[in-house]
């Protein structure tokens, strides 16, 4: 890899990209999507470019998968009941 | 009505159980709402804990922060019950307020510990944020500058102001958005639209190739 190589990645845009405000305002059907091993991507591919794009939302992306999985793993859903 | 009808029909069971309480009235209700509050407790707090080493906050500070998110998820959630379409587990959709309030809050209390001024403009750290080796800065010298030209020369105030506070700065993006009284969309399409501009102008003046192959 080039010593300039971030560099051009960060250059590189994706013309799919969704935009911050239309991501967030599905990211809970996405990460649902992932958990259920479904093609969250394929179905969604301007929000996954966005997820790859922009760090802030790739971070709340992260966070709200590692929320749901913390419940699955946790087997909390019972709570609800 | 009929709407809330439909989007019922298609619920699992676990999402109609928390509509079906937080819509109820009394014991059931305060109890449904008690238990979601310490569902959206826990996870600002392990929220948190998982971004603790990319911000400036520390020590208690982080614990009021996660309860604040935890009290303000839940007022929205609740103002918003009736937003839900089910188009995603109850639970899912309700954690998104508690990620996203965090995400939110950390970016205002970055100020408070800040640990860059807004506008300082420490271009001579712009070879450190991509990664490039000391042993590289010589080489990269001539591409680095022609980013800076186009940043300074093509890029209106406003445009340059938000790259140099996010690109060449690092001011995380939240913070700059709660600084400048902006939405986290309106700081990324400044962003995104200079990538683009920086990048046609470095092809144009032989510095990268399409489709991004280096050439000098």
């Amino acid at each position: 890899m080039s010593d300039l190589g971030r560099l051009e990645r960060f250059l590189q845009t994706d013309p799919r990209d969704v935009g911050c405000d239309e991501a967030m305002a599905i990211l809970h059907v996405y990460v649902d999507l992932v958990v259920a091993g479904e093609d969250a991507a394929g179905q969604h591919p301007g929000v996954a470019a966005h997820l790859l794009a922009c760090g802030p939302c790739g971070d709340d992306f992260a966070g709200l998968l590692a929320a749901v999985t913390s419940d699955h793993a946790a087997g909390s859903d019972a709570a609800a009941n | 009505m009929e709407r809330g009808r439909e989007r019922t029909e298609r619920l699992d069971e676990e999402s109609s159980a928390w509509l079906r309480r937080l819509g109820g009235a009394g014991g059931e209700r305060q109890a449904a709402e008690r238990d979601l509050h310490a569902r959206l407790v826990r996870i600002a707090l392990a929220e948190i804990r998982r971004r603790s080493g990319s911000t400036p906050v520390t020590g208690p500070e982080l614990d009021d922060i996660a309860h604040q998110a935890a009290a303000d998820a839940m007022l929205a959630i609740l103002s918003k019950l009736g937003d839900f379409r089910g188009e995603s587990r109850f639970i899912t959709w309700a954690y998104r307020f508690v990620i996203l309030e965090v995400s939110s809050k950390l970016g205002r209390h970055y100020w408070r510990n800040q640990p860059v001024a807004l506008d300082a403009g420490q271009w001579e750290l712009l070879p450190d944020r991509f990664g490039i080796d000391p042993a590289g800065h010589a080489e990269s010298a001539g591409i680095l500058a022609a980013v800076r030209k186009v940043v300074e020369d093509e890029l209106t105030e406003h445009q340059r102001r938000v790259f140099v506070a996010i690109v060449v700065d690092e001011i995380p993006l939240d913070a700059l958005a709660a600084e400048l009284g902006l939405r986290r969309n309106a700081i990324y399409k400044v962003i995104f639209d200079a990538r683009r501009k920086i990048r046609r102008a470095l092809v144009a003046n032989g510095y990268l190739e399409e489709p991004g192959v280096e050439r000098r």
